[in-house]
């Protein structure tokens, strides 16, 4: 009995229930356990390990990246920020030189991943959890009459960061206008080189603006799709990234004819909402059960100009307020509503930081341990 | 009536058993309203530890709880006549605990949520080879509850700490880095340590 007193974990338990333990640590823990032992540092750094993870996490943990200009961004932690006072919303330090201070455009995010793009003419895939990062150059896009500050995404026509599982090969996907015509371009990461796929692009190509940013999920690239007989916003544009195929998912009648729309994903479902400037308050319908048109639910959050964020224990809606008092711009909130529209908890952002909805400044990414 | 409608008819009657009793209506134990109804004595079952040792108990209990062992007794390879259920890699003294859990959570179910926690809390108030020795049990019967109880405590023991107080904890003597690796981690991420 003596001798079994000096075992460690490590000899005492089967590496699969090692494996188990650690996949039930949060995400952010992670990284820090990885020096404890060798053993536990291979068992996480192990890529079918990130991948079960990511799919086994109970309760995922999010990252609200967003800008306060050009060259400035800062991250909050969407669960910890109500867990406690005192939580500091810090600038970002991006993996790349501060002097002088580069331009950069925060572009979107996959499974742990952020996708930026940088003057003059790169992308920047980073995962803020981890740290990696890796530097792409799309000037090879870039048409020769245009200069050096041609920014590719800002005349594209959409855009999308997506994970294609089949290749394990994250994508950027852009359709872009070239003299008269729109073409389809896909940038492989695992490859380093651009697929254009031409051919896959819909005509006509409807939009609510250009350029339109999607949303990953479930293997796709999602896009607000526009009706042009019918002025309003029917449905959603899909590109599937297996397939490398568009095509559509209709809205009900009641979602569309309400007026502007955004989208976000919130708990892996779409969730589609506009701010109802009659009855103050900001509704929000989710597709429970992709492609399921039955499944949309619908949510009233009492708040003109709440933007939804992610979900938080499965049915928390936690999300930024602007909190506009009269015509003054009062400091931005980070709020927290649970499933029956009551508010829970809120954060006050100190004064010098804002959170602007338009023109796509953030990004809310799900914390992971992935590598490319 | 076969083992699965019988576990239907069990679940069902807990959350609707009640009883007349002087006049009042109280809540009664699942397994006598059972009886009445199936007229059957409860059915007892034989556990048998790494060590030789017979537990008997309740088969309604360890069926609840454990996949192992309700799928044995569903496929009908458990005789209740004459076998007893070999456990050859879980010993006398954490085959007790494990019943002990499996019988409490089943006659307690509908205690309030404090008080469940708080019978939980004192349960796995054990050293660290008993806890190793209960996780491998829950996992080998595939006891659900009790594991995801085992690894919350387990994540609770790691949340936070510094790498030299887990590695104390968990009594890991060898990292199994080479002097260098260490070296390297301890200078790169000296607030782990």
């Amino acid at each position: 009995m003596e001798e079994k007193k000096q075992k460690s974990i490590n000899e005492i338990l089967p590496v699969e229930l090692i494996q188990r333990i650690l996949l039930r640590i949060p995400v952010k823990h992670l990284g820090r356990l990885k020096c404890v032992s060798k053993l536990w540092y291979s068992l996480i750094s192990d890529p079918h390990f990130a991948e079960s993870h990511l799919h086994l996490s109970l309760a995922p943990t999010h990252g609200y990246l967003f800008q306060k200009d050009s060259t400035e961004a800062f991250l909050v932690h969407l669960e910890e920020v109500f867990n406690g006072d005192n939580y500091e919303v810090k600038e970002v330090s991006f993996p790349f030189k501060k002097q002088p201070p580069s331009e950069f455009s925060i572009r979107g995010s996959c499974r742990g991943f952020v996708l930026l793009s940088r003057e003059p003419h790169f992308f920047v895939v980073w995962n803020p959890l981890t740290g990696f990062s890796k530097k792409i150059s799309y000037s090879c896009m870039v048409p020769r009459n245009m200069g050096r500050y041609f920014n590719f995404l800002d005349h594209a026509i959409l855009y999308g960061f997506g994970y294609d599982a089949s290749r394990d090969d994250y994508l950027v996907v852009v359709a872009w206008q070239n003299g008269g015509c729109q073409r389809l371009d896909c940038l492989s990461l695992r490859t380093n080189s651009w697929i254009s796929l031409d051919a896959a692009l819909p005509k006509p190509l409807c939009l609510t603006e250009w350029p339109s940013r999607g949303l990953f999920l479930n293997g796709s690239i999602h896009w607000l799709s526009y009706s042009h007989v019918k002025y309003y916003c029917e449905g959603l544009l899909v590109f599937d990234l297996k397939e490398r195929s568009f095509s559509k998912i209709y809205l009900p009648e009641q979602l569309t004819m309400r007026g502007p729309t955004t989208f976000v994903i919130l708990g892996g479902c779409l969730a589609l909402y506009f701010h109802d400037y009659v009855e103050r308050k900001t509704h929000i319908w989710v597709m429970k059960e992709y492609k399921v048109q039955s499944s949309w639910t619908s949510y009233a959050i009492p708040g003109l100009e709440f933007d939804p964020l992610c979900l938080s224990n499965g049915s928390d809606i936690i999300g930024v307020d602007p909190f506009r008092v009269s015509i003054r711009v009062g400091s931005t909130k980070l709020v927290k509503y649970n499933i029956r529209e009551e508010l829970l908890q809120h954060f006050t952002c100190p004064s010098h930081i804002r959170h602007y909805s338009y023109n796509y400044c953030y990004t809310v990414y799900t914390e992971s341990l992935a590598a490319p | 009536m076969t083992q699965l409608d019988r576990l239907s008819v069990y679940h069902w009657l807990n959350a609707w058993c009640i009883k007349p009793v002087g006049g009042a209506l109280v809540r009664q134990e699942p397994e006598y309203i059972l009886l009445a109804l199936m007229g059957s004595p409860l059915k007892k079952i034989m556990l048998c530890s790494s060590e030789k040792e017979i537990f008997s108990v309740e088969e309604q209990v360890m069926v609840q709880h454990s996949v192992i062992i309700n799928n044995m007794i569903e496929d009908g390879s458990y005789n209740h006549e004459e076998s007893k259920i070999p456990l050859d890699c879980v010993d006398s003294k954490t085959l007790k605990k494990v019943i002990d859990y499996c019988t409490h959570h089943t006659h307690h179910h509908n205690d309030n949520q404090e008080d469940l926690e708080a019978w939980d809390a004192q349960f796995l108030n054990v050293d660290s080879n008993g806890l190793y020795d209960l996780l491998m049990a829950a996992n080998y019967l595939e006891i659900r509850n009790l594991l995801d109880l085992i690894y919350g405590t387990i994540k609770n023991m790691i949340k936070g700490k510094k790498i030299d107080e887990i590695r104390r904890i968990f009594n890991i003597k060898d990292h199994g880095f080479t002097p260098e690796e260490e070296e390297q981690n301890r200078k790169e991420y000296p607030h782990f340590y």
